[in-house]
């Protein structure tokens, strides 16, 4: 757990210095589907549902502002913008689920001047993705 | 409602973030948006925002694709083009030189401006437009690309190197001044962009895989060859197209090129440009 940790933590520095290239790099078999992979998938539990959503770009399309800090990226899974903070660590940073929510819902509600998509309020995403991508932050 | 969203027009604009306040003279706005960028960007000199997202440290690693790609440009054989529709009389013998002071040199730098004949703010594509008119020719139809593009890189070419300096002289202006102003900071689309969000309050920064380029020197380098346009064999573009693009990409609806929003739009982007010199055409991604 600790030597995992640390790799995680590792990670997430290289990327807030913005070196993107240093991803994670997947083992196979055990990495996260690809927005391809997404698309065929015929049962997905409700944290896989939430990544999918992240990653399609006519939907969350987390990925073109906030990394996702996992050692489960995807081979072939473009590297991640740098706009909003990187994904990790998210039940350490929001031990409040309802309050991780209400920021994917409308993020301007804690801070006006946040650039982020106020996905729930304008409708960008559905209620139940936002739920799906909440648990699957939870895994992170 | 969900998609080709309506403009949501909040005023949240204009509280959005630091550097604009509401009593703010547009001298005041300038010092405060060009000292912005020297404090984000403090290698980069005022003269190098003209060559747009390339001008930026975060862009360096790839900056050399774009200076190969400048050795042989992609859009000489257009400058050709528009410099041959510029000299090419009309039926009546005169040519577009003769409508413009001076035959067009080193005006472009002033544009847009409040013309108190008119009553209108002029822009270098009705000016072009109105030139055909008062001629006797068909104004062109499509304030785009294609030939409009063309002929605005010739005109524009007449001020090459020439620093912006657009004037606010007239209430009226001013007046339009403040329009693109709003425009540029208030947020809209169902993805609830400012221009701002983008282009000043992250400029340089990641979106996937692309750098935001700066506010800053927006429009110097406008008519652009574009390699994302080149794709549907349409490669030029005017700067309104571009807005149409953006407006598009936040999933607000695109206004008409040359509506008064966009005219406002591009005063405010150009007088911030001032002491910015003249780069056209220039390629942008």
């Amino acid at each position: 757990m600790r030597k995992t940790f640390s790799i995680v933590t590792t990670a997430g520095a290289a990327l807030l210095a913005g070196n993107l290239a240093m991803m994670p790099v997947a083992v196979a078999g055990d990495s996260l589907p690809t927005d391809k992979e997404c698309g065929k998938l015929e049962k997905a539990d409700a944290a896989t549902k939430g990544w999918c959503t992240m990653i399609n770009r006519k939907k969350g399309n987390c990925l073109a502002c906030h990394d996702v800090v996992t050692m489960k990226w995807p081979a072939g899974l473009p590297a991640s913008g740098n706009i909003g903070p990187p994904l990790v660590s998210m039940k350490a940073r929001f031990p409040d689920k309802a309050k991780l929510r209400a920021q994917i819902w409308d993020a301007t509600v804690a801070n006006p001047n946040s650039s982020m998509i106020p996905f729930g309020r304008y409708k960008v995403i559905s209620e139940s993705d936002i739920d799906n991508i909440v648990t699957f932050l939870y895994t992170l | 409602m969900n998609k080709k969203l309506i403009l949501m027009l909040a005023g949240l604009g204009i509280a959005f973030s630091a550097p604009m306040t509401a009593s703010a003279t547009p001298e005041d706005d300038l010092k405060e948006f060009q000292g912005y960028f020297k404090k984000r960007f403090p290698t980069v000199p005022l003269e190098a925002y003209n060559d747009g997202v390339n001008a930026l440290p975060q862009y360096a690693d790839r900056v050399g694709n774009w200076e190969l790609l400048m050795e042989f440009p992609p859009y000489e054989d257009d400058v050709e083009k528009g410099e041959k529709l510029w000299n090419t009389p009309f039926k009546n013998g005169k040519t577009y030189a003769s409508c413009f002071q001076n035959g067009g040199k080193g005006l472009a730098v002033g544009y847009p401006f409040y013309d108190k004949d008119s009553k209108k703010m002029r822009t270098i594509e009705a000016d072009i437009n109105e030139c055909r008119v008062r001629n006797g020719e068909e104004p062109i139809k499509n304030l785009n690309h294609g030939e409009m593009a063309q002929l605005v890189i010739a005109f524009k070419r007449l001020s090459q190197g020439q620093k912006m300096a657009v004037k606010l002289n007239s209430p009226e202006a001013v007046a339009a001044y403040e329009k693109g102003k709003q425009f540029y900071w208030a947020r809209r689309g169902q993805l609830n962009f400012s221009c701002a969000n983008c282009h000043v309050q992250n400029a340089g920064n990641k979106i996937r895989g692309d750098v935001l380029s700066a506010a800053l020197g927006h429009g110097t380098g406008f008519p652009v060859y574009r390699t994302k346009w080149a794709q549907s064999n349409k490669p030029l573009g005017t700067i309104h197209r571009r807005y149409g693009g953006c407006n598009k990409q936040v999933r607000a609806a695109a206004l008409k090129p040359q509506s008064d929003s966009y005219v406002a739009l591009e005063l405010y982007q150009a007088y911030m440009n001032t002491g910015i010199p003249i780069k056209v055409p220039s390629q942008r991604q």
